[in-house]
């Protein structure tokens, strides 16, 4: 008798199962999800320039999704967290392309993850888009660029800088390639423009103790003090730099809204940022995007251009998954971000099909009484990237 | 001659701060002969506590800095009671288990308040110049701060019942024990102690710093070389540990560059503890 019951029983869940495995299960082609990969880091060194590029890269996709998707199908992420570890990178970013099977990868932060990633993505034919602005002199197939390069940034600044603030520079940055690199072209620009350099300095990696440095600049009086800082190392400097009581103003390359308010407005005020976007840019897009920011990202920060690099980044690989024929075909969509032209929150952008990377606008912010960046100068039309 | 005397008051201020941080790192270590690799994040405990009680709390920084102590003390205090004295006697599990906590610290830190540097205002502005010679107010406060508490921790150690009882553990502690000292007591205030002090350091330095999760790491390196080369347990050998170290990073940065000073400092070290491996004042130790 139990084991008829049994029988039974076992029968009945095969005959249900089968049903619901034959029945009504309407996932079509047409309204699969299209799988992304999104690789940053939440812990680490890196993570926080990274936290603001995964925030804006979440708002985009939220609202991507929100009005429709790709053509009707949602984008679904798969998202790796590197921990600012560049070897790591690579392994994730294998892991998304063999075992994921995204279509593209929207992530890394360093150019050393980036280089991590570039082989893999050329090798398995995959696509990364690099949301960061970095010190160019590369290009790959199998990536998108979507932050500033030099000639769109440094170039400019320097010589608006020349113009309107004074001669003499006095270069510093942490010790690693970008700044390096970003100082060598600034050296050349001047020699154009007829600056000078009165003194250049790097600091260790993460060094915070600047008494050396400012005695020098104290030393050799410069106009300007030209800097590609960042993390801690940038935060202290602005502080013991004024408090020492020197009084050339500090241009950075590398300084956000965020970085600004743990700077404290006495020793950031007047000094000047150059990159592609700041909060207060006027238009009915950015003032839209500020909100929402607002809204939805209530942790203290502020929209900075690592968030827009971060957002402009997801608006692009939407843009071309909807040009492209076929959005899991990642070869279609490289080929669709050709000419792909947005209207982001830094304005109307283009891709440059030739070298991968963007037009940007270039825009130069000073700090007020108030602690607030005032766009002071903002280039006519978008930049063609020369890397 | 100016520029000189300017890079010797500026590596009097590192070395003040380098002071305060190797502190802690003198009685923990020195005194109690337990390596913690969370020295770091005690520091960057008190720097956030800082913050917190001037920045979210508005109170002034007067109130920030025994209270660093108190909640870097409190911290020091829980790892010493739930960690620290299983493992009494095994350095290599001590130094797992502190770095263990370091991590937690860090990742803590950041879920609660981001990774993002955070604003502690500096409490003194303005700074005294003669000549090319320019020293912010702070800078004097903290160089003034670090002397103070050196001579107070040294007294505390000296003239007190509890510096007695300290120093009696550290020499026998089987006798001290059998005189009446409760030993695992005097243990967890030690430790909270030097927790404490690190604390302090971690206030002092968050407005002239950087105030982020990961902040505590060059800090623990510091502690460690000044102390080591000072010799581990001699508060004066760390007070000259820390004048070398900090005027030695000034002036040779002063002469090339920070990058190549680092690197000399560095040497320097090597150097006098591959000839005095126990460091330039050491205590005669049993």
């Amino acid at each position: 008798m139990k084991k008829r019951l049994c029988i039974l029983l076992t029968c009945t869940m095969l005959l249900f199962g089968l049903m619901a495995g034959c029945g009504g299960r309407q996932d079509t082609a047409a309204s699969k999800p299209i799988k992304i990969g999104v690789l940053y880091s939440l812990s680490g060194v890196t993570s926080v320039s990274e936290k603001q590029l995964y925030d804006g890269t979440k708002l985009a996709i939220e609202e991507i999704n929100r009005n429709g998707g790709i053509n009707g199908r949602k984008i679904e992420t798969v998202f790796a967290d590197y921990a600012s570890d560049p070897a790591r990178a690579a392994d994730k970013a294998r892991k998304l392309v063999l075992d994921d099977k995204v279509t593209a990868i929207i992530g890394t932060c360093s150019s050393s993850a980036r280089k991590a990633v570039k082989p893999v993505v050329e090798r398995y034919r995959s696509l990364l888009i690099y949301p960061q602005s970095y010190e160019g002199q590369e290009q790959s197939k199998n990536i998108v660029y979507v932050g500033c390069i030099p000639n769109q940034q440094a170039e400019i600044f320097v010589n608006w800088l020349l113009k309107n603030a004074g001669k003499k520079f006095f270069l510093i940055g942490c010790d690693f390639v970008y700044p390096k690199v970003e100082n060598k072209l600034a050296k050349t620009y001047l020699q154009k423009g007829g600056g000078s350099v009165v003194g250049e300095e790097y600091v260790p990696y993460g060094s915070t103790d600047f008494s050396s440095v400012l005695n020098k600049i104290k030393t050799s009086d410069p106009d300007l003090i030209y800097s590609e800082l960042t993390g801690d190392s940038n935060v202290a400097f602005y502080k013991q730099y004024s408090a020492y009581g020197l009084k050339a103003p500090i241009a950075s390359l590398t300084t956000n809204e965020t970085v600004l308010k743990s700077i404290g407005i006495s020793a950031a005020k007047n000094s000047y940022i150059c990159v592609d976007y700041f909060k207060n840019v006027k238009n009915p897009v950015n003032r839209k995007f500020v909100e929402t920011y607002a809204q939805k990202i209530r942790d203290g920060t502020e929209p900075t251009y690592a968030v827009m690099g971060g957002y402009n980044g997801a608006l692009f690989l939407a843009g071309a998954l909807k040009k492209a024929k076929n959005p899991e075909d990642t070869q279609q969509v490289i080929a669709a971000f050709r000419g792909l032209k947005i209207d982001s929150p830094s304005g109307t952008i283009s891709i440059d099909g030739g070298n991968n990377h963007t037009n940007l606008y270039c825009r130069i912010g000073k700090v007020d009484e108030k602690g607030e960046i005032n766009v002071i100068y903002e280039s006519k039309n978008p930049i063609a990237p020369k890397p | 001659m100016d520029s000189f005397l300017a890079l010797l008051l500026n590596g009097l201020n590192s070395s003040a701060l380098i002071l305060l941080a190797a502190l802690g790192m003198v009685i923990i270590c020195g005194l109690m002969n337990v390596i913690n690799l969370a020295h770091g994040e005690l520091i960057m405990v008190g720097a956030y506590t800082a913050f917190s009680v001037t920045q979210v709390a508005g109170l002034s920084f007067a109130v920030a800095v025994p209270a660093a102590f108190v909640v870097s003390a409190a911290v020091g205090a829980a790892m010493e009671l739930l960690v620290i004295r299983k493992l009494t006697g095994r350095p290599a599990e001590t130094m797992l288990a502190t770095f263990g906590i370091s991590v937690v610290l860090q990742q803590v830190t950041n879920l609660i308040f981001g990774a993002q540097s955070q604003y502690v205002a500096i409490p003194i502005e303005g700074n005294l110049s003669a000549g090319r010679v320019v020293i912010p107010y702070y800078n004097i406060f903290t160089i003034l701060f670090a002397a103070a508490v050196s001579a107070g921790t040294v007294l505390l150690l000296k003239k007190t019942r509890f510096g007695k009882r300290v120093r009696a553990i550290t020499q026998n502690r089987t006798m001290a024990e059998c005189l009446g000292i409760n030993s695992a007591r005097i243990d967890t205030l030690t430790f909270a102690f030097g927790c404490g002090l690190a604390g302090m350091a971690g206030a002092l330095a968050a407005p002239v710093k950087s105030v982020s999760p990961f902040m505590g790491g060059p800090y623990l390196v510091s502690s460690f070389m000044t102390s080591v080369v000072g010799g581990i347990a001699s508060f004066f050998g760390t007070a000259v540990g820390s004048l070398l170290v900090g005027e030695s990073t000034a002036l040779l940065g002063g002469v090339s560059n920070d990058v190549f000073a680092s690197i000399l400092v560095f040497l320097l070290i090597i150097a006098v503890i591959r000839f005095k491996p126990e460091g330039l004042f050491a205590k005669e130790r049993r």
